[in-house]
């Protein structure tokens, strides 16, 4: 199994119509100012490299407010990136805009009797202490779509608990369908991670995203 | 090939023993008395029984020939029995012989190492085309006319098929049915599954006429999007219900997205078994209630109606429906009003559901009330629960209960008499009513519940 690189799955998501946040990936320091002017403030840096699964638990992330703060967020993510995992291959940093919402996950993994099956769930601490999701065998089309977000205990939270609104539902749906087509046509991926998906009332971005092939 | 599988004319054992502790004389055995544990649901095969032995003469009075192919007759069914390194031999044997399906007790395959997974192999390979296989490593077929296996007994004769990956299960389950009376049509353990697999047996039965409804015990599932197209249509005119080993997530590698740890192999299958609309059992003893109530009663659309001789014991049960979603109205005025009419309710009756008709209730008050609330539009279904009381009547009850199932069979009922020996009877009538009953309103409610979505997925 074998971990795409960033701009590749960047590529393959646009192709899919899998919206994410204004991205850029930076290569050297030259070039990290004009990049933030395309993604703009607030924004995440995050190193990029094929080794790290788990990016957030190393310090490999990091928010950045302002300009001001964007040069000393680099020097420490690649220095926290060094210092915990010397082996990894650091291939710059990813900016990306940040996106408010309520995060959701979305995801497939190859199975090996019924082949690809679609994961959904709350995300964040959700999915990990509740293991709040539902599946699917692929493909998965829209009604199922709505079953599998319907399903979820949590639910209620992106239909709006309280005085919160509902979050966009259509474009959640649309983005479960559109990664369904996507394995459908290439047996080849055996795993897709978007966690998280962020969902507002407006839209809904895959903020973070693997993408593995065997 | 149903036929040959389900209702051979000629069976032949290769492999038969005169040896009282093995598996060949087991096989015989119990195909000529039914069973080597008597019972009385015991039945000898009525077709013709052929042995293979090259050692012997006779084995319990069967001439016993030295080669399958001496057999002078057209043989549909072998149940081989010799050991692993021969069967590849017997099975091209059979080939020759035009036996159309075999069945394969014989263990040391793909269970059993590299060697034996290879010796499988060619198995599969000889077979393809010419012979169907069933096994190996297998306890073999049972149906209403034939034990066609080493499993101890004969069940009573039912409506719910059986097809389980594990035979020690099945031999387990033909003495408890005995005891509970649970009606059986076919038992099929699938073994290895070199040949026939899980899928191909569902289509089999799919046409059988004993079978209404088809439970599995599964291990695994080799060819997950067969199995769904095959299930998915089945499930539709027969439903299918399914108990799936193997939940808990033991050793599992580590691994680098949340997607690959949460979609975990168990989840898979449970994904896939609700796409193909069948029901999802928790243990061995649901897998056996969801399948007899869909057997034995008619979906059921919508709410239902409780009715008690134990406040308690109604509630209960009314807690359980709500928690799977199961609709337990409030009754119409004029039917609290019919009730009150019959002046035999009991001054402190419920009037409201689930209508506690008072542990005084006498079979006229169980008929009084189950009648008027069955009349009632909106009701769907009918629970009806007795606790064993100084004046209850459990036969009578039960009669009563199958009256009113006669007048309305559209209304599915099912009961909760609770209790040991002293409603044995009264639970006795009401199950060769086929009307199911269930010790624990738990049970009664999960098999309303199954009505309900059978309703819904049928409409």
């Amino acid at each position: 199994m074998k971990l795409l690189p960033t701009d590749k799955i960047i590529s393959i998501l646009a192709k899919n119509k899998i919206p994410i946040p204004k991205t850029k990936l930076v290569n050297s320091k030259k070039e990290l100012f004009n990049a933030a002017k395309i993604t703009g403030y607030p924004l995440f840096i995050k190193v990029n490299s094929p080794d790290l699964a788990h990016k957030t638990d190393i310090g490999a992330v990091k928010k950045v407010e302002k300009e001001e703060q964007l040069l000393e967020a680099y020097n420490q993510v690649i220095k926290n990136t060094r210092k915990k995992m010397p082996k990894a291959r650091v291939k710059g940093v990813i900016l990306q805009e940040v996106k408010f919402g309520k995060e959701v996950i979305i995801g497939v993994k190859k199975d090996p009797q019924f082949n690809h099956v679609l994961l959904f769930g709350l995300g964040g601490i959700f999915v990990e202490i509740f293991k709040d999701v539902s599946l699917r065998i692929v493909p998965v089309n829209e009604k199922d779509a709505e079953e599998m977000i319907k399903e979820i205990k949590g639910y209620q939270i992106l239909k709006g608990a309280r005085d919160e609104k509902e979050v966009n539902i259509e474009e959640l749906k649309k983005i479960i369908v559109n990664v369904s087509k996507l394995v459908t046509a290439n047996k080849n991926i055996s795993e897709i991670d978007l966690n998280p998906v962020i969902v507002n009332q407006k839209e809904a971005v895959a903020a973070d995203f693997k993408i593995m092939v065997e | 090939m149903q036929n040959a599988i389900l209702n051979p004319r000629t069976i032949a054992v290769i492999g038969a023993s005169r040896d009282k502790n093995s598996v060949g004389f087991g096989i015989l055995k119990n195909l000529i008395s039914g069973g080597v544990f008597h019972s009385e649901y015991c039945r000898p095969f009525q077709g013709k029984v052929y042995a293979v032995n090259p050692n012997a003469d006779w084995i319990l009075n069967i001439k016993c020939h030295p080669n399958i192919k001496n057999v002078n007759d057209e043989v549909d069914l072998a149940i081989i029995c010799v050991p692993s390194k021969l069967v590849l031999q017997v099975i091209k044997d059979c080939i020759k012989k035009k036996v159309r399906a075999a069945i394969i007790i014989s263990s040391g395959f793909a269970e059993d190492g590299e060697e034996g997974k290879k010796l499988q192999e060619k198995l599969l390979e000889a077979a393809k085309g010419k012979i169907r296989l069933i096994g190996p490593n297998c306890l073999g077929i049972l149906t209403s006319k034939m034990n066609a296996s080493f499993a101890p007994s004969m069940p009573p004769v039912g409506d719910v098929a059986f097809i389980t990956q594990s035979g020690a299960l099945a031999d387990s389950i033909i003495d408890w049915a005995i005891t509970e009376k649970y009606g059986l049509s076919t038992i099929i353990s699938t073994g290895n599954q070199a040949d026939m697999d899980t899928a191909d047996f569902i289509e089999l039965l799919s046409t059988d006429e004993n079978t209404k409804v088809i439970a599995l015990y599964v291990e695994g599932i080799d060819d997950g999007a067969k199995f769904m197209k095959i299930a998915e249509r089945v499930n539709k005119t027969k439903p299918i219900v399914v108990l799936k080993a193997g939940r808990a997530e033991n050793g599992l590698k580590a691994i680098s997205s949340h997607t690959g740890k949460l979609a975990t192999a168990y989840k898979t299958y449970e994904a896939a078994f609700k796409q193909c609309g069948i029901e999802i059992a928790d243990s061995i003893e649901e897998l056996f209630d969801i399948a007899k109530t869909l057997a034995k009663q008619k979906p059921c659309r919508g709410d239902i109606a409780i009715i008690t001789n134990g406040g308690g014991v109604g509630v209960l049960c009314a807690d359980y429906c709500q928690e799977l979603g199961i609709n337990v109205p409030e009754f119409e005025k004029s039917t609290i009003k019919k009730l009150d009419k019959t002046g035999l309710m009991h001054p402190a009756y419920s009037r409201r559901n689930p209508l506690d008709i008072i542990g005084d209730a006498l079979p006229e008050r169980y008929e009084a009330a189950i009648n008027i609330i069955l009349e009632e539009k909106h009701i769907g279904g009918l629970v009806v629960i007795q606790t064993l009381q100084t004046m209850t009547n459990p036969e009578r009850n039960a009669r009563v209960v199958i009256d009113a199932h006669h007048k309305y069979p559209d209304k599915p009922i099912i009961c909760c008499f609770m209790g040991g020996e002293n409603v044995r009877k009264g639970i006795n009538l009401l199950e060769a009513s086929n009307i199911p009953n269930f010790q624990d309103p738990k049970r009664v409610a999960r098999a309303m519940q199954i009505l309900i979505k059978r309703f819904e997925k049928t409409q």
